[in-house]
């Protein structure tokens, strides 16, 4: 059995180089070669196993044949062997030239680094709720977002995606259930040490970890922005044997296939139901939005190699996506390049790094699915002219078809992350360690949206123009400058680390707009903005915008290790920022966390066949959420209108919006109880509880009016309390035979409780949340009460109909009553749209040089409000087309009165088959240019049980605390083929 | 050494960032910070600009919606079996009387007017606490300022007093704790606001701008509005208040017409109120400034007419039609149906029903100049008419307009009736309610004309009319009426009519018999309200309410359709008298006293 864990090992690597600049020896002794092969128990060689002479970055990996060679070993010195799925082992020198090693297998896991907010600990220190998922465990295929990669190896990690096959959509990311009403409940994302960075900045291949903090305790280090978890993303570093660099060829190929989509009424059933006129024609809009044939391709090549003091790494890659309708397409090229040296007698480190993409978008526009479907099929695509056709009513009607080939919608993006980094290890003997580091960091992506609309499109059909053409330019960057100090001690059992760090980190942000309309040529599209008749005519629009904030924190942390059997730490961070009100600039959110492996407890010795770890660990911590605008605190005048005063046209100015001077982050305290195990060497996994309570919560407020002026405000008010469990446990089901096979579940559960929603000035006793959109009554989907649930639907129960079909709603008197005469007090909780239950279960199974992969995906407890049925499910509602149903099953409503009623409400739940991964690695022996390579066949999306008769469940936002509400567009949902090779060469 | 230069350096680059990195005072570009604002002259008129700004949005659409779709001679129709312009009843349920605590329009109507009166409770305690030497003005023009936005403040005031009543916060400051209802009584509340809005209008009269004649002061607060409200404010005090002031409303009456207040007066060709330069016309007290590219909220007409309005007007305005607007009509729908859609023996809800209300283009005398279809020559001769009835023709080929929806491809014959007749979503009723309609049911009104291209002159750049000499006269009208004096108040009356007709003998004919006994009654004079100030945004609350027939009088389908769902009674539940306030307010502010009714 071979192994090939370069994604392991590199990390690992990169991270014993930190630790050996950390302990550099001044040592004087005599150098000599040393070489040996390594083994593991079954007398396979170990293949990428990293050999490293401990305390120094002297280190090689082993060949296909297992076999190493250093050079200028001390001889006094220690050697590390370390490989994924093995025990790291240290044999000392002793003169020795030739070592051979074997590896026993399986408690690696242990030892495993994990990357930790401005720092790493191996995983047995760890005494906080930390999550770390190597590049090997991500899930493959083609992503359009790095954090997809992610999905379900978490528990509590929730990764939604509204529209996966929709090439320029995002996915939205929550850690352990929503607590803020306002504020983003989104992680704090920290590339490389870079927080706040932009994951669209890194291709995929570069990424060798990303570790989710997910306790207040991991994440206070982080401050004003750790309250919603962070992922720290690790990018590869250089690796392999000085002057043997290798160079990686990783590409992939995907096919979209659409799933099913939303039935309507044909044209014959149209004319048959006699909803509305007939023109003539029998179009199925839906159809004519899908492109043929959507696709996925990704190609990256990377070099990396380490030198005798340091490593560097290069790569590249080119990303080309199709969406499913006929426009989206994202194309992207990216590069990055790492470099780290060390100088004057290893005691200067000195690493830069600069990623670089340049993103293409085309933007089609998913609401026209919407449309097609709601259009009378009847209506022809194109006129007698051979032109698109233009319905004439109702007002503002467009072709879709037209309206997406005519119109121009594009966006242009660059993305740039540049990081130089000073180290300089001050003073070590055995015992301690000393050093200091200074980092900045430039972070930088912009946006060029361009938009064209051509004087035959609908819009200006309906608006009397001839052509519109707008230009949106905005650009976000951040300045970072880091001092870090740390401490090291390590004596005797007893092992200290002591941190020391400020930061200084300045956001801009800075946007320009034009706009003008009415062209002679549609040819020149936005290029020839300047040419429209608006801007003779005082009527093409342009602004600007620019806003700063500045955030400064100061942060320290200790960690004790007393013989990897008590474990503590403890941080700090006083942090403030610009955004907060003149009264709240500063905030402090300290942390501690303590953990007893009883499986290094002398008593346990005996049993140490059985259990391998079992360690209790308790942890607290106070975090913040602070993103939220700038400006927001003080008061400000903004252009606003126009009068005509005194002979002419004066520009208005007013508040620029309801200033609150109070205004802060939200504080979360949370306390976080668990255990991590490793039984048999076999069942590992970990158990935990959760009690979140957040305060100050930041809420866009309805104002009260007066005294306010408008009719909103941001305020902190607001308890809510966030308890949840989470599992994770994983088996190593077969091991010693044939086909090896893991599994493992990762499951969670969650609830959400308002608990206080009042202060000084507010005394609200309950929330309306998500207003329904469209027009007629402002209801609100969601009431949240003192006390009560976070995603609780708030409407109508449905009583059945009259002979008419009209529906009928249950009174507070619990009288039929039909929704017309329905009032507010007659609306009670009539469901759950956040779900209580997450479960992933991921299987891995291994056969000679194969590899297979899969992953189930569910959730549970909650139901759905259907929109779709909503709008346009029902014989009455107003679109022109219907889905079929409404004249089958729902035939028996008429209308729903335009009300929030339990009849749209569905039950969520789903399981579904979410990946399947078949790979197969080629073996290749003693090949002089290859060193390794897989092939693999992915398919995402595969089969989803579920009830509700709407969406995809599983595109439904189940995050926030407006969850459940099925608005997502038609835009059709994919299974995804994927065809990929990772091609390593000597 | 070099250990220790470096070392030197690292500590410097650490060290002196941590020194001067600490300040947290936020830096603004794109907007100006408060404390700088006030810089001369020009600051003060930039924050009144945004005022007026505001207003515009909140009175010309919310207030008018809620104003006029609720009473009896304009309603929110929808067509296409039920399905276009329903818009889950949005507006709807204006018109139907059938709305509620989450009705959308209630909470933007609420929520803008409170805007408007924020801005000014900003810019008056600024004004109040800014030595005006500072900043180059002169006492004087300070204190106009200071009335100028008081005076508007007021206005919005009374928009939500005619809403709301009783249940309103009174609130002149843009900061300090959340008034709540100014009284948990709501009738001592109505007497509050009340007494709030005459004291503050009495005070700020004095310092503004009177106008001269020349115009200068019509798009601005001045002397004449402000009377005029307060004369408004008179005129309803029995329904706010439940005082009669009618003699004193009289005496201001009067004096606004004797010119105390600035110099107006009636205009002899009334198409000059509406039209552009309509800041010239002497009967105009107080305009909104309107001009294409700058502020365009002047929408009296295109919710009215439908998509392809351009090929009839002449003109493509960037303003598209609505279709969903349309007169109460005249007819109900006896008899048989008509291919163009209509019936062709319909009875009259005015001369064969015996309503009072309702029932528009059978209201206005025969003889009235604006009883005639809109039409324009290319020179910009406007022949007076206000009216779209019957088929619409292409100003350029003279071809029908082709009608769209239920009517797709048919001409488009407007019918003063409304109903399904072609059976689309529920069978044709003889009355229905405009829930159904068709895309040609209901005449539309055209009051600001819409020019043909030739012209150069654009609807969009016509000031829109708040306030105007006319609301004088018949306000005296009333007043003497309710003084037993009938004659007088026709005279009154026949003063501003007598522009609507050549032959001056038709002013006697007054509709029919039960509007005019021996002499005029009451009935008479509020259709005459009607007729002169038809959807000028004031039909419910100047008229109906104080002639008690806004929940209790009968007009159209109120009483004889009866469609699932609504009240249509012939009188309706009085809690419909005064609006709820808004299910958001409430929730945010405990101190607010729902209307008792809701």
């Amino acid at each position: 059995m071979k192994k090939f864990n370069q994604a392991k090992h590199m990390l690992f690597r990169h991270v014993l180089i930190l630790l050996g600049v950390m302990v550099t020896s001044v040592s004087a002794f005599a150098q000599q070669a040393v070489s040996g092969t390594v083994t593991d128990a079954n007398g396979e060689t170990v293949i990428g196993a990293t050999v490293m002479v401990k305390g120094t970055t002297n280190g090689a990996a082993t060949d296909m044949d297992g076999k190493y060679a250093l050079k200028n070993v001390p001889a006094d010195a220690t050697i590390v062997f370390s490989s994924l799925g093995y025990k790291t082992v240290e044999e000392k020198v002793n003169g020795r030239s030739v070592i051979d090693v074997v590896m026993s297998g399986d408690q690696q896991l242990l030892d495993e680094v994990v990357v930790v907010g401005y720092g790493s600990l191996s995983r047995k220190e760890l005494t906080s709720s930390i999550v770390q998922v190597d590049k090997d465990q991500f899930q493959q295929g083609g992503m359009n977002n790095v954090m997809e990669m992610l999905t379900g190896k978490v528990a509590g990690l929730n990764v939604s995606t509204v529209s996966p096959a929709d090439p320029n959509s995002s996915s939205s990311l929550q850690v352990r259930g929503a607590t803020s009403l306002t504020a983003s409940n989104e992680p704090l994302i920290v590339i490389d040490g870079v927080a706040g960075g932009d994951i669209r900045t890194i291709a995929p291949q570069d990424i060798e970890s990303m570790t989710v903090l997910k306790d207040a305790a991991s994440a206070a280090i982080y401050g004003t922005r750790g309250a919603n978890g962070v992922i720290l993303i690790t990018t590869k570093k250089g690796s392999g044997t000085p002057g043997k660099p290798v160079i990686t060829y990783d590409s992939y190929f995907a096919v979209n296939l659409a799933k099913g989509k939303p039935e309507v009424l044909s044209a014959d059933e149209w004319r048959r139901s006699r909803r509305g006129n007939d023109y003539g024609a029998s179009t199925d809009w839906y159809d004519l939005l899908m492109r043929d044939f959507s696709y996925d391709t990704n190609q990256y090549v990377s070099i990396d190699g380490s030198t005798e003091n340091g490593y560097y790494n290069a790569s590249i890659n080119y990303k080309r996506a199709t969406g499913l309708d006929i426009i989206s397409e994202r194309e992207e090229y990216g590069a990055r390049a790492s470099v780290q040296q060390m100088f004057l007698d290893k005691k200067l480190q000195l690493t830069f790094s600069l990623n670089a993409r340049h993103v293409k978008e085309d933007w089609g526009d998913s609401g026209l699915f919407d449309t097609a479907l709601s259009m009378n099929p009847t209506i022809p695509v194109y006129d007698e002219n051979g032109d698109y056709y233009q319905p004439t009513s109702p007002t503002g009607v467009a072709n879709p078809v037209g309206k997406l080939n005519l119109e121009t919608s594009q966006g242009n993006r660059t993305y740039i992350l540049g990081t130089a980094d000073a180290k300089w290890n001050i003073w070590s003997n055995g015992t301690h360690s000393i050093n200091t580091q200074v980092s900045y960091s430039y972070d930088y992506n912009d946006l060029k949206s361009d938009f064209y609309t051509p004087s035959n499109s609908s819009e200006s059909y309906w608006n009397g123009y001839a052509g519109r053409a707008s230009i949106t330019y905005q650009k976000w960057w951040t300045n970072r400058i880091e001092w870090l100090g740390n401490y090291f001690f390590n004596n005797n059992g007893h092992d200290v680390k002591l941190m020391v760090g400020y930061t200084y980190e300045r956001d801009n942000w800075e946007q320009m707009f034009m706009q003008n309309n009415n062209f002679t040529f549609d040819n020149a599209l936005w290029h020839g903005i300047g040419s429209g008749s608006y801007l003779q005519e005082g009527k093409a629009s342009m602004y600007a915008g620019k806003s700063e904030s500045t955030l400064v924190g100061f942060f320290g942390r200790v960690n004790y290790n007393w013989r990897s059997m008590i474990i503590a730490s403890a941080s700090m961070r006083y942090e403030g920022s610009t955004k907060f009100g003149a009264d709240s600039k500063w905030g402090a959110f300290p942390s501690v966390s303590l953990a007893w492996e009883i499986a290094k407890t002398p008593f346990m010795e005996n049993y140490s066949d059985i259990v391998q770890s079992l360690k209790p660990r308790f942890s607290y911590g106070v975090t913040g959420r602070s993103d939220f605008d700038a400006y927001q605190s003080i008061a400000t005048y903004s252009t606003n209108g126009k009068y005509y005063i005194d002979g002419q046209w004066v520009t208005g100015y007013a508040p620029s919006n309801n200033a609150n001077p109070e205004l802060q982050w939200e504080k979360s305290s949370s306390a976080n109880y668990g255990v991590d195990f490793m039984l048999w060497n076999r069942l590992y996994g970990s158990i935990e509880y959760f009690d979140r309570r957040s305060n100050d919560l930041l809420y866009t407020y309805s104002a009260p009016q007066p005294p306010y002026v408008y009719s909103t405000i941001l305020v902190n008010v607001g308890t809510t309390k966030n308890t949840g469990i989470e599992l994770s446990l994983t088996g190593d089901v077969l091991v010693d035979t044939p086909v090896k096979w893991t599994t493992g579940i990762n499951y969670s559960y969650g609830t959400t409780k308002l608990t206080k929603l009042s202060n000084d000035i507010y005394k609200a006793s309950y929330l309306d949340l998500y207003q329904k959109p469209g027009v007629g009554t402002s209801e609100y989907f969601f009431r949240v009460q003192e006390g009560g649930k976070i995603g609780q639907f708030y409407g109508y129960e449905y009583a059945g109909t009259d002979d008419e079909g009209n529906m009928l709603v249950y009174n507070k008197d619990g009288e039929k009553i039909l929704t017309a005469q329905a009032t507010a007090e007659d609306k009670c909780y009539i469901g759950n749209g956040a779900p209580e239950h997450f479960l992933t279960w991921n299987n891995t199974l291994k056969w000679r040089d194969f590899d297979l992969s899969v992953m189930f995906q569910g959730a549970f407890g909650h139901e759905i409000f259907n929109m779709r049925k909503y709008g346009m499910g029902l014989q009455g509602c107003g679109t022109d087309n219907v889905l079929r149903s409404a004249y089958l099953e729902d035939s028996n409503v008429i209308t729903g009165g335009g009300v929030i009623s339990s009849y749209f409400l569905e039950n969520g739940n789903y399981f579904k088959l979410a990946n399947v991964t078949l790979g197969y690695t080629v073996p290749f022996k003693n090949n002089k240019l290859v060193e390794s390579l897989r092939v693999y066949l992915a398919a995402k999306n595969l089969y989803t049980i579920t009830g509700y008769s709407g969406n995809d469940p599983s595109i439904v936002t189940s995050t926030g605390i407006t969850p459940g509400v099925d608005v997502n567009s038609a835009y059709p949902q994919a299974t995804q083929l994927t065809l990929g090779v990772t091609f390593r060469f000597k | 050494m070099k250990k220790i230069c470096l070392i030197a350096a690292v500590a410097a680059v650490a060290g002196g960032t941590m020194v001067s990195c600490t300040d947290l005072d936020e830096k603004v570009f794109d907007r100006i910070d408060a404390s700088i604002y006030y810089q001369d002259e020009n600051s003060v008129k930039g924050a009144l600009a945004s005022i007026y700004n505001s207003a515009t949005t909140s009175f010309l659409e919310y207030f008018w919606y809620l104003n006029e779709l609720s009473a009896d001679q304009v309603a929110w129709r929808s067509w296409h079996g039920g399905a276009w312009g329903w818009d889950e009843g949005e507006k709807f349920v204006l018109t139907a009387q059938s709305w509620n605590t989450e009705s959308v329009i209630i909470r933007r109507a609420w929520e803008t007017a409170w805007q408007t009166i924020g801005l000014c409770n900003t810019l008056v305690e600024d004004l109040n606490a800014l030595d005006a030497a500072s900043i180059g003005m002169t006492e004087e023009t300070k204190a106009m300022y200071i009335a100028e936005v008081r005076t508007m403040r007021a206005w919005a005031y009374y928009n939500n007093f005619e809403l709301w009543g009783g249940t309103l916060p009174l609130c002149t400051s843009a900061s300090g704790d959340i008034p709540g209802s100014v009284s948990t009584d709501f009738n001592e509340g109505c007497k509050i606001i009340y007494d709030f809005i005459a004291t503050e209008l009495d005070e700020s009269c004095d310092a503004l701008m009177k106008e001269d004649g020349s115009g200068n002061s019509r798009l601005r607060m001045n002397q004449g509005m402000n009377r005029m409200l307060k004369m408004r404010l008179l005129l309803n005090s029995e329904v706010f208040i439940g005082e009669n002031h009618y003699d004193e409303c009289a005496t201001l009456a009067q004096d606004i017409i004797d010119g105390d207040y600035g110099t107006y007066s009636l205009a002899t060709d009334y198409r000059d109120i509406f039209s552009n330069n309509n800041v010239s016309c002497p009967e105009v007290i107080f305009a909104f400034a309107q001009e294409e590219g700058q502020l365009t909220n002047n929408n009296r007409n295109t919710p009215f007419l439908p998509y392809n309005y351009d090929e009839f007007i002449g003109q493509t305005f960037p303003n598209s039609g609505w279709n969903c607007f349309c007169l109460a009509p005249s007819k109900d729908n006896s008899g048989n149906v008509l291919p163009e859609g209509g019936t062709d023996n319909p009875k009259s809800f005015l001369f064969d029903y015996g309503d009072k209300l309702g029932a528009v283009y059978d209201r206005f005398n025969d003889a009235d100049i604006r009883k005639q279809n809109f039409s324009c020559a290319d020179d910009g001769t406007w022949n007076g008419g206000i009216f779209l009835k019957g088929a619409m023709l292409n100003r350029e080929t003279g071809e029908p307009v082709l009608a769209d929806a239920d009517r797709d491809g048919q001409p488009l014959v407007y019918v003063d009736q409304v109903g399904t007749f072609m059976n689309l979503g529920r069978q044709l009723a003889t009355v229905m309610n405009p829930r159904w309609g068709e895309t040609s049911s209901g005449l539309r009104l055209m009051k600001y004309p819409m020019f043909p291209e030739s012209t150069g002159l654009s609807y969009l750049d016509i000031a829109e009319v708040e306030f105007r000499l006319a609301e004088a006269y018949y306000t005296l009208a009333e007043c003497r009426m309710r003084a037993g004096d009938a004659d007088g108040a026709k005279d009154l009356i026949d003063d501003v009519r007598a522009r609507y007709f050549t032959n001056a003998s038709a002013l006697d004919e007054i509709g029919p018999d039960n509007f005019y006994g021996s002499t005029p009654n009451e009935d008479w004079l509020l259709s005459e309200w009607g007729i002169e100030f038809l959807n000028e945004s004031r039909r419910r609350r100047t008229d109906l309410r104080r002639f008690d027939k806004f929940t209790q009088g009968q007009w159209w389908f109120f009483g004889r359709d009866t469609e699932t769902g609504y009240d249509l009674s012939a009188q309706r539940d009085r809690r419909y008298e005064w609006f709820p306030l808004p299910e958001v307010a409430l929730s945010v502010n405990p101190g607010l006293v729902q209307n008792p009714n809701y």
